[in-house]
């Protein structure tokens, strides 16, 4: 099965005590010459944090900008349905887009700790969804009827540039709910007006662990390789970590 | 919240992970709503449109945009998913502060470079800070009764200042103060609650 992304994250951890730019500055940094659709700025925490958005490039784009933390979000820009969340058809363009954009801020910042992080998921009907789990993951050797199932574990491995730099490798598979909620002023919501149905979900979260001047100093190679693992797992899913 | 209008036909959701959980950011009406309600993930970053709602449901009351919500199994916290605000060089970091607040007032070496109590109220926030996950500040002190945690992003910078028992906050934007509050007792601070 091929599984649609909701969204596709990076994320780039900043150094301890670093002033950093704010998402308007980011925004400006990987659209030149453009400013977001909508930007948003709250400072009542120390996080200072702010996000900026659009669709560019056919993907939703976000960049959230808080101290010691940036992310950039890709979402899909379809016009969504009724029958399930807009999810991103092509999951490997939109990885190579992020890591390019990845690529553009890692320049800009000082990273100590990079994360390519892809979300998917697949609406099910209910009396599918433990069935599909099973399918899914047929050595987990679950259970039949299995309820509210979740299946993660983390295989590190080496960085090809360095292998005292680690790449964590987390997956997860589970499952929940997702739909529309429709808010409608009054009442605030209205249950009759919450559409909800089954889903199951597969996250791969692959990232770098190691020391941060090492990291700084090789970000063009850790997302390379980043990009090229997310890539793999969301390809061979848990085939991959067979023998790898 | 937002500093935009909001606009009527649309509405936006980002999820970030940190350390208070899923925060919801939300360009429109439905924010006070969303916020308050009992949903505790939501999925990210989707424009939906007021149109759509319309073509689906028969309504005629006045209609607010379409979210897309995502209800899910809770997933273990792992020790090194990207979820984790902080890296493990920024704890590092934390406990190098507190080591070297520490040192400030180390009577054994004969030396109180700031008061006591100064230090240890310091020391407590350090510890709020970190177990919230909040990126760690820069840390000064002057005057041998304060010490200073600074943070800074664009053209924002967050202080708070740290006395014997009482802190006090101030955040600038373009050297202009936006907001502050000064000399409030230290088991009354709330670092989430300073609008």
């Amino acid at each position: 099965m091929n599984w649609k992304a909701d969204t596709v994250l990076g994320v780039l951890f900043t150094p301890p005590g670093q002033k950093q730019p704010s998402s308007l500055e980011l925004w400006s940094e990987l659209f030149p010459n453009d400013t977001p659709d909508q930007f948003q700025k709250s400072n009542p925490t120390p996080n200072l944090h702010s996000n900026a958005s659009g669709i560019r490039d056919g993907f939703t784009v976000t960049i959230d900008s808080q101290t010691g933390r940036t992310q950039i979000v890709l979402g899909s820009a379809n016009s969504p349905m009724i029958q399930e969340p807009p999810r991103i058809d092509n999951v490997e363009e939109a990885i190579i887009r992020l890591k390019e954009l990845m690529s553009v801020l890692a320049r800009k910042l000082d990273t100590v700790r990079l994360a390519l992080v892809v979300d998917c998921s697949e609406t099910v009907q209910d009396s599918d969804l433990s069935q599909r789990f099973r399918n899914e993951l047929p050595h987990a050797n679950l259970p039949e009827n299995t309820i509210d199932p979740v299946y993660q574990f983390n295989v590190r491995k080496p960085f090809d540039f360095d292998n005292s730099v680690v790449m964590n490798r987390l997956c997860t598979w589970n499952t929940g709910h997702q739909g529309f909620v429709l808010g409608n002023l009054p009442p605030i919501f209205d249950p009759s007006q919450i559409n909800m149905k089954p889903f199951i979900g597969f996250k791969i979260d692959v990232n770098s662990h190691g020391e941060p001047l090492k990291i700084m100093q090789n970000e063009e190679k850790i997302l390379a390789e980043l990009c090229n693992e997310a890539i793999a797992i969301y390809t061979n899913k848990i085939e991959h970590f067979n023998g790898k | 919240m937002a500093n935009n209008s909001p606009d009527r036909d649309s509405v936006t959701i980002s999820r970030w992970s940190s350390s208070f959980g899923n925060m919801i950011q939300i360009h429109g009406r439905a924010y006070e709503e969303l916020q308050n309600s009992y949903f505790n993930t939501f999925s990210s970053d989707a424009i939906q449109h007021a149109k759509m709602v319309r073509n689906v449901f028969s309504s005629t009351s006045e209609l607010q945009p379409l979210v897309y919500i995502k209800l899910q199994v809770p997933r273990s916290k792992i020790e090194n998913s990207s979820e984790n605000a902080l890296s493990s060089a920024a704890k590092e970091y934390y406990d190098s502060i507190s080591s070297e607040l520490n040192l400030l007032n180390d009577k054994d070496q004969g030396q109180e470079v700031i008061e006591e109590g100064a230090i240890n109220t310091a020391l407590s926030l350090i510890e709020s800070l970190k177990n919230a996950e909040y990126s760690p500040p820069k840390v000064t002190w002057h005057g041998g009764d304060a010490v200073v945690m600074l943070w800074a992003v664009g053209d924002t910078t967050y202080a708070i200042t740290v006395t014997d028992n009482e802190l006090g906050y101030v955040v600038r934007r373009n050297r202009k103060s936006i907001r502050s509050n000064d000399s409030i007792v230290a088991d009354k601070f709330k670092l989430e609650d300073l609008r």
